[in-house]
């Protein structure tokens, strides 16, 4: 049965204060152009999702999967059959050359590569055991996003947006922040697009190191003329509303013009990290020489001052070194020299993050905020070539933090070579399934009707990981 | 569904039916009525078997009862009903799936109220219940849906007010608004329904001329022939044509990693184009979409020369593809999937694609339907199809064909009278002692090289014979084990081949066929043995030769060929990109060899097959120019195949004694085999010898050496052949195996159950196609067959719903259950009808819509229509809309008369679309969109407001009407504004608001504001400063004294350079030996380098230089030049550098520059302001960590940056340039214009004070700011320090003032000027953009 009428009254009082006039517009469980009451279908944990999307398959046996067979079989071959690999060239098992100790309370083992990220262990909830289709970047990603491999299928963030609408008229609800040393991932910027849904909830991608983060964002006139002339469009628009059987369309259209001139402030606004202090600079390391953390630690400081100005979804884009084929669209794709690579790509990222989870703990923001660490796959424990490693779809690991996930716990496992996921096998679909849920909504039952079939997030799949949360 | 038809395979069942309290009447009820919803749509999750949702099953009486879904007898009760009724307290069912019909609920409701006999008595067994869901019952059921009867011819119901006897369409549409109550609005104006009219048509607004014509004589005569110039034009098609693309997905790339392009994708949008302007019957059209390649009767374009229907097929190729993709069956499922989805949905409304993994949930679809597509699809393949037209592919091929004959003839017994010559060069023949053919034993030539000097010639001999033969058993014997092995030198073996293009011909060539070169000093290109080669007439043929599919099992396969610009590969499941590492293609020599096409082993178990293409036809990347292969095998199997040739024992059984037997018996082959070549009976081994005798010019072919009439004929030939086109290509289908697929389980790959024979949907009837052939084109009959009900009412659904905004059926996609029934069911019908019976003609059926009284009415709707019918189903009003995103943007660029080519042809790249087009909800080409979103997003607005289009176009419309002699005053030139922009003038009011808007003065007083800020901000800043200065400086005095004591004066200043140009007489290095030399326009005049836009280059570094410092003493001609070098140190290529750059990144600035950009920032600083009156020195310090400093006159410039990695120049490799920021050619916007006086060059980093000194001349030291602090009393200390505090945040605010008031200056300068300010608006405007 449907949720009832006191659950929909508590839900109303929950969000009255916070739910736009954008959000009105989004609905659940309607087919386009239907209209129906919004609705949570039960209480939410967490209001807005960072995503910190490691582009290129950041490695799990390096990092929050340990493996200590690897140590003991280092050098020799495989003891199993591999599946096909992307680059073909299969080399003997490598040890991670990173150590990993149990850390917080929990006793968590996490390798000495994310040191900072490390000492967050009881903050972590873990998936040892995440799987994917796909052993090529570009569906990688979009199967990550969308959990279909190509273009065409509204992205996670879309998703979300178009079941929450955004919180703040001045901003999209679903931002995607990248800087001068990363650039979009393999597929393009339709890994973050609405698809069949709404425009409006497409990902807005918010260039950080240029003087225009959003396309045609800067005014292209005098303000006070821009004003004027906005003026005198509206003047003319509304005699033409009043002339034809579309006022509402005319109207809105006209309305949306005005939050463009707002977010010709908004977005300069929200960039401008100017006034924050030094103390907060210095925890995310915003001044830190090396110029791909330095850029990585403002993507993440601008992520929590999204999530504080109400934006639903916010994604992040590494930086690359260019070091073993990690490129700008895929700057942790280490298929040589993992050990730099890694390390350098590491260094950049685990100051900033456990600064975000500081931050936002700080602030009394971290259980509103589900935080998704992951990959489009993991990285093979043997070696490619004599120090990289290849694409591993088959097993590979992912953390949530905040947002109501119970930190400390780990799910599911890999075999013991962390070739494969054996135990409890996770899937995009149960990422998104559980995402969906600790924001109020049943992942079954967010769907939109569009060329013939009621689509979903999670297509035909998706189970919650409920051990993972509180 | 009777009862009589259910009985028919239920006999189990009924049997235990007792019956005995329930009336035949009640029983039929529910078997009629009941059972057949319960089966379909309950009982999968309401079963007793292995089932039940909420704990209750419904299949059978008792579980029914059990479960207190229904109350019998009260159905307003009985929970079953609320939730068919979707009643807000309890869960919607049938859960995910479409609200049952009124009737059926009726149907349950009455069910209760007698009390809901049921005969169903006992609990069903698993195969009962089986039965009961049989997909054929279902099937039929489904079937029931309106989309799926056969099509009606309705007489148009009379209408009572005469307008609406206008047309049938009226007549239809009138009867329905006045039944349900609506007054049918007034017509429009005569203005706006032209300007309807166009935009409709041909997506632009019309001239005024137009207009003013037309309203002042309004009739229905000069309507239609406005309607049909029009229809005419040549932008209808391109109006129209975009929105069928948009129903076949079109796009130029198949997105993912690296967006690879899809071969003359364009061709396709093209043809689209030209169909509808030609308005080709649609019948036509979609049997070209499918089959266009296959017709007996193709479409000619004369004028182009192309074969239209060719070009059909090209969606088929539109797919998205991953890249390098490691799982190939499930990459050909994706893509296969999506040619059946949009293909079905673009012409039928059915997502047959939906059926992939089981039955579809609610249309008449089976799973076997979905693998009989897949079947047809792929048993073609994707290719590239030569599309010339068949007069242009016969041109001079007969001429060709008789000249090769002469030819041959001539140069055969050319050679015969030259054989002697040809016996002396090869007796001198003795390579060299690393010759391939000494390695090659099986090479014609190998055994004169290795016998010619041999001491037992006959044992050699006999020797080498042996080799052979023994070679020729191993080669059985790995024929025998081979995984494949094919021959193409028998014409068996290449019947079963695949063959595409003008350079394949069905038969194989015999041996001796040779290609006569088409340029060159050679005749020829060669002489083969037997096999298939595609260039015997001519290297412009297209061919690409295919196999059937194998399974591949292991580790090696190879083809033996030749070719140029060529490739040959194999498939994995049809995969169509090439990509070097999983899915590469061998490249083809001009030599016959061996080519291993790689990764075999990786590809084991799945199903490969084989394909040579010329390189203009690959599928993945297409290679320009002439191309051809030759091919005589193919083989794939565990080891690697032994190379077996034809050597000179191969030739004759004979006796070789010594040298003089073995000329003898060369010269007896020899000619013999030019004889043979002659009358046409050589064979391989002799082709092979007489080749390697041209081929190493003891034969000669040299054109010049050749008698004049063969010349001549040679120079026949090539005119002839250079007088053929390079064919037109287009992306297609090419027909491969025929294939029926085996069905896969729940869609997996991993599941394979028996093939589906290729056949078309059961529901129009259970036909399979022919083994023989792929079966597209009876597909393409199916699909345009009177049994199918959907293609034609599908297709003027679409016509009509982007005539007015909204579909008969508005889900014009799906004509299935999810989608919605017509709202006039007989109109659509009957224009249907009419679609076929007049010709399948678009035009046709859009000119009686565009013809209607429906077409004319106002798009103004009285409140009593809206309160009755909110959405306009209607159709009491003409629907405005907003346009699609390509009308708004020809409509601007129209009113601009720019000359930008119209939206329709802007690349449709998957990973990088359009961001105007696609903000305007042009769609994501992936699958069918028959209907645009409609959305209202920011993004637009500031792509209006702050985009180029707008503001391009606004300044070009605005320069038009300013120069229009014509329109003097402002008020004329607003009223013509707005008849290019909205075919009416200005009303009063508009007039009088445009009137002010112009006339009220750019507000520029924030300008003013902030300049006086800025300055009160910049004084303020001096004050505090100036305190400081006063609070220091006697300090700072006295510490200074006491430095210049303890240095004395006299420190030499020689701050040891490397090296050291004064340019007073020479450009000499007076330190070390980088002398330099002048390129371009640069000289030595007056004690200085003369930059005009030439360079100065040294001689590279004697020592590898990574910690450095550059300085350089300049002066510029003026500042606004950019991006000129002063002093570069680079690579001597010009690649690598680190330069002194002005004014690059921003003007007037500084910046240092390096490659790619690496570091290329300018310096956080003022403008220059000085260098072009006086000299300034320049010095750049890069240290070893990356850090580099700049200092202008021994100050520094901004703060230091920091790069990842200094570059190092290392010795004899990098050289320093003066005037150039890099390069090798002085030049461009590298050049700097000014003078340079004095440069030093320095192997460390010099410090601040060095710098200091090297710009007074005298060395100082330094007096820091801590020693001052620390010097002075504690009083004025604290006061300094609390100085600072203030100093910090006044130059902040003054930076910030600084940088607000550029801005606003920069916005100033950018903003619309004059007329542009009004023309931008009016762009802006709703009414520009909307058809109303």
């Amino acid at each position: 049965m449907s949720i009832n009428n006191q659950t929909r009254r508590q839900f109303a009082k929950l969000t009255s204060a916070g739910l736009s006039g954008l959000s009105l517009s989004s609905l659940i469980n309607s087919a386009a152009g239907e209209t129906s009451t919004p609705t949570l279908h039960h209480l939410p944990k967490a209001k807005s999702v960072i995503f910190l999307y490691m582009s290129g398959g950041i490695s799990h046996v390096d990092t929050f999967d340990p493996k200590p067979l690897l140590k003991k079989l280092h050098g020799q071959p495989m003891p199993v059959p591999l599946e096909r690999t992307q680059f073909d060239a299969n080399g003997n098992i490598q040890a991670s050359p990173w150590d990993f100790k149990p850390r917080g309370q929990s006793g968590i083992e996490i390798t000495d590569m994310l040191p900072k990220i490390a000492e967050r262990a009881d903050d972590l909830a873990i998936v040892r055991s995440m799987t994917a289709k796909f052993s090529e970047h570009a569906q990688g990603n979009f199967f990550m996003h969308s959990g279909f491999p190509f273009l065409g299928y509204p992205s996670a963030g879309a998703w979300v947006n178009y079941a929450l609408g955004s919180e703040n008229h001045n901003l999209p609800g679903f931002v995607v922040l990248r800087s001068e040393k990363s650039s979009i991932p393999h597929g393009g910027v339709s890994i973050f697009g609405n698809a069949f849904l709404p425009a409006t909830h497409q990902g807005s991608i918010f260039n950080i190191s240029g003087n225009q983060a959003v396309p045609n964002i800067a005014p292209s006139m005098l303000k006070t003329e821009q004003r004027r002339s906005l003026d005198l469009i509206s003047q003319l628009d509304l005699k033409f509303s009043d002339r034809i059987a579309a006022r509402d369309a005319v109207t809105s259209s006209i309305q949306n013009a005005e939050t463009a001139f707002q977010m010709q402030e908004a977005v300069p606004e929200l960039t401008d990290i100017s006034k924050e202090t030094d103390s907060i600079k210095k925890l995310y390391g915003i001044d830190d020489p090396d110029q791909q953390k330095s850029e990585y630690a403002k993507q993440c400081l601008i992520a929590r001052r999204l999530v504080e100005r109400g934006v639903r979804f916010v994604e992040l884009s590494c930086c690359s070194y260019g070091i073993g084929g990690g490129n700008g669209a895929n700057p942790w794709d280490q298929h040589g020299d993992i050990k730099k690579g890694h390390g350098a790509m590491a260094n950049q990222i685990d100051q900033p993050i456990a600064a975000l989870i500081q931050d936002l703990k700080a602030r009394g923001l971290f259980d509103d905020t589900l935080i998704v660490f992951t990959g489009e796959f993991g990285r093979t424990p043997f070696a490619q070539g004599s120090n990289g490693r290849d694409h591993d779809p088959y097993g590979f690991s992912l953390w949530l933090a905040g947002g109501g996930t119970k930190g400390g716990t780990i799910h599911g496992a890999t075999d013991d070579l962390g070739y494969k996921a054996i135990t409890n096998t996770a899937t995009v679909y149960d990422l998104w399934a559980t995402v969906l849920h600790q924001l109020g909504i049943n992942h079954e039952k967010l769907t939109f009707r569009w060329g013939g079939r009621d689509l979903r997030l999670t297509d035909v799949h998706g189970e919650v990981w409920h051990s993972l949360l509180s | 569904m009777t009862f009589k038809k259910l009985s028919a395979f239920l006999p189990a069942f009924l049997q235990l039916v007792s019956a005995t309290e329930l009336t035949s009447d009640q029983i039929e009820f529910f078997e009629s009525k009941i059972r057949p919803i319960l089966a379909e749509s309950c009982y999968e999750c309401h079963n007793s078997i292995d089932k039940s949702k909420g704990d209750f099953a419904l299949d059978y009486k008792q579980a029914l009862l059990d479960s207190e879904i229904i109350v019998p007898g009260k159905p307003d009760e009985s929970p079953l009903i609320l939730a068919l009724k979707h009643d807000e307290d309890y869960e919607a069912m049938p859960s995910k799936s479409p609200k049952l019909s009124n009737l059926t609920i009726k149907h349950f409701e009455d069910w209760i109220r007698m009390g809901a006999p049921d005969p169903r008595d006992q609990k069903p067994t698993k195969e009962t219940l089986e039965n009961e869901v049989n997909w054929d019952s279902v099937r039929d059921q489904r079937s029931q849906w309106w989309s799926f009867q056969p099509i009606q011819n309705p007489t148009p119901p009379e209408a009572s007010n005469p307008e609406w006897n206008h047309s049938s369409i009226d007549q239809f549409v009138f009867e329905k608004m006045t039944a349900a109550g609506l007054t049918p609005e007034p017509q429009t104006t005569p203005e706006n329904l032209i300007r309807r009219l166009h935009l409709i048509l041909i997506g632009q607004p019309p001239a005024p001329e137009t207009v003013s014509t037309f309203s002042e004589h309004p009739t229905q005569e000069a309507y239609e022939k406005i309607v049909d110039k029009l229809l005419n034009s040549p932008r209808f098609g391109e109006r129209w044509g975009r929105y069928w693309l948009d129903w076949f997905r079109y796009a130029e790339t198949h997105g993912s990693e690296g967006d690879p392009a899809i071969p003359y994708a364009s061709q396709y949008r093209d043809y689209v184009i030209r169909a509808l302007n030609a308005d080709i019957p649609y019948d036509q059209l979609l049997h070209e979409h499918l089959a266009g390649d296959l017709l007996d009767k193709p479409r000619i374009n004369k004028d182009l020369g192309l074969n239209e229907s060719a070009i059909g097929t090209g969606h088929l190729r539109m797919v998205p593809l991953g890249f390098g993709v490691t799982d190939a069956y499930q990459e050909q499922i994706s893509f296969t999937d999506n040619q059946v989805d949009a293909l079905t949905k673009a012409t039928m409304g059915m997502t047959v694609s939906c059926a992939r993994c089981h039955n579809h949930k609610f249309d008449p679809i089976s799973q076997a339907d979905f693998y009989k597509f897949y079947g047809v699809m792929i048993s073609s393949r994707h290719g590239t199809l030569n599309i010339d037209s068949p007069e242009l592919k016969k041109k001079n091929r007969a001429e060709l064909t008789q000249l090769k004959t002469a030819i041959k003839d001539e140069l055969a017994n050319h050679w015969l009278s030259q054989l002697e010559q040809a016996l002396a060069n090869f007796e001198k023949f003795q390579g060299n002692p690393a010759d391939e053919i000494r390695k090659q034993e099986d090479h014609p030539l190998h055994a004169w090289l290795h016998l010619r000097d041999h001491q037992n010639l006959a044992k050699e001999w006999d020797h080498l014979t042996q080799n052979h033969h023994s070679r020729l058993t191993q080669k059985k014997e790995a024929i025998d084990k081979a995984t494949f092995y094919a021959d193409l030198r028998e014409q068996e073996h290449y019947d079963r081949w695949f063959k595409n293009g003008t350079g394949l011909s069905s038969k194989v060539a015999p041996a001796g066929a040779f290609a006569v070169a088409p340029e060159g000093d050679r005749a020829l290109t060669g002489i083969y043995p037997r096999g298939i080669y595609t260039h015997l007439l001519s290297s412009k043929d297209n061919a690409t030769l295919g196999s059937i599919f194998h399974k591949a099992k292991g580790t090696h396969t190879s083809v033996h060929a030749i070719g140029q610009n060529a490739t040959a590969r194999f498939s994995a499941r049809s995969y169509p990109l090439s990509q070097g590492l999983l899915h590469p293609a061998s490249g083809l020599n001009d030599n016959f060899a061996w080519v291993n096409l790689g990764k075999y082993d990786y590809w084991n178990n799945e199903q490969v097959f084989y394909q040579l293409v010329t390189g203009p036809d690959q599928t993945f990347s297409n290679t320009p120019g002439r191309a051809w292969f030759g091919i005589t095998e193919i083989f794939a199997g565990e080891t690697k195949f032994p190379n077996v040739g034809h050597p000179a024992t191969s030739l004759k059984s004979t006796t070789i004694e010594n040298r003089g037997n073995l000329l003898a018996f060369y010269r007896q082959q020899l000619q013999d085999a030019i004889t043979r070549w002659q009358g046409n009976s050589l064979d391989d081994s002799h082709t092979v010898l007489l080749e390697s005798f041209r081929k190493q010019s003891f034969l000669t072919d040299q054109l010049t050496s050749l008698p004049t009439s063969l010349q001549e004929k040679i120079a026949t030939y090539r005119a002839l052949e250079a007088s053929l086109r390079v064919p037109a290509r287009a992306p297609g289908l090419i027909e491969g195996e025929p294939w029926d697929q085996p069905l896969l389980v729940r869609g997996s790959h991993k599941d394979e159950k028996d093939p589906v024979a290729r056949g078309f949907l059961e529901v129009f009837g259970a036909n399979t196609y022919s083994k023989e052939n792929s079966g597209r084109l009876e597909l393409a009959h199916d699909l345009t067959s009177p049994k199918n009900t959907l293609t034609t009412r599908l297709l003027v659904n679409r016509l009509w719903h982007h005539t007015f905004g909204r579909g008969l059926v508005s889900s014009t996609d799906n004509f299935g259950r999810l989608g919605k029934p017509p709202s006039h069911p007989e109109l659509l019908d009957h224009l249907a009808t009419r679609f076929k019976n007049e010709g399948w003609s678009l035009k046709k059926t859009l000119r009686e819509l565009v013809t209607s009284r429906t077409f004319f009415s106002s798009s103004q709707v009285s409140s009593l229509n809206r309160e009755k019918d909110p959405a306009n189903l209607y159709l009491s009003h003409f629907p405005p809309r907003r346009l699609d995103a390509e009308a708004i943007q020809d409509s601007m660029n129209f009113v601009a008369d720019s000359d930008a080519k119209p939206a329709v042809y802007t690349r449709i790249i998957r990973n990088n679309l359009d961001p105007f087009l696609t903000a305007f909800n042009a769609p994501i080409p992936t699958t069918t969109v028959g209907v645009r979103d409609d959305t209202n997003v920011p993004a637009q607005s500031l792509m209006l407001l702050n985009g180029d289009l707008t503001r391009q176009n606004a300044e070009s419309w605005a320069r038009k009407i300013e120069q229009n002699p014509v329109l003097k005053s402002p008020e004329s030139q607003i009223k013509q504004l707005f008849l290019e922009a909205y075919s009416r003038p200005p009303s009063k009011d508009e007039l009088a608001a445009c009137l002010t808007f112009l006339n009220t003065p750019t507000d520029s007083s924030k300008i003013d504001t902030l300049t006086t800020e800025a300055q009160r901000a910049r004084t303020h800043l001096d004050q505090l400063q100036e305190s400081r200065h006063q609070l220091t400086a006697a300090t700072r005095a006295k510490l200074e004294a006491q430095a210049k004591l303890n240095h004395a004066d006299h420190e030499p200043l020689d701050l040891k350079p490397i090296a050291q140009w004064d340019f007073e007489n020479d450009t000499l290095d007076s330190i070390g030996a980088l002398h330099g030399d002048i390129r371009g326009q640069a000289s030595l005049t007056d004690g200085a380098l003369v930059l005009q836009s030439g360079a100065l280059f040294t001689k590279p570094l004697s020592a590898t230089l990574t910690e450095r410092s550059f300085e350089v003493l300049v002066q510029l001609d003026d500042l606004t030049q950019t991006g000129g070098g002063a002093m570069t140190l680079q690579s001597l290529d010009g690649n690598i550098f680190d330069s002194i750059v002005f004014g690059e990144l921003s003007p007037r600035r500084w910046l240092s520059g390096s490659e790619l950009h690496r570091r290329t920032k300018p310096f956080e600083t003022q403008d220059e302001d000085l260098a072009h009156q006086e000299p300034v020195r320049l010095i750049y310090t890069y240290q070893k960590d990356g850090t580099i400093h700049a200092y202008r006159n021994g100050k520094p410039l901004g703060k230091p940056i920091r790069m990842d990695q200094p570059i190092t120049y290392q010795a004899g490799k990098a050289q320093i340039v003066f005037g150039l920021r890099h390069g090798t050619n002085p030049g461009g916007g590298r050049s700097l214009i000014g003078r340079i006086f004095e440069a030093r060059l320095y192997d460390r980093a010099l410090t601040e004070e060095e710098v200091m000194a090297a710009n007074t001349g005298r060395m100082i030291h330094l007096i820091r700011d801590q020693e001052i602090l620390a010097a002075l009393p504690e009083k004025a200390g604290t006061q300094v320090i609390a100085l600072d505090q203030k100093i910090a945040a006044a130059t902040q605010s003054t930076d910030d003032l600084t940088a607000k008031l550029h801005a606003q200056q920069q916005s100033l300068s950018n903003s619309p000027k004059g007329l542009s300010r009004l023309t931008h608006a009016l762009l802006n405007s709703k009414e520009l953009i909307y058809v109303h």
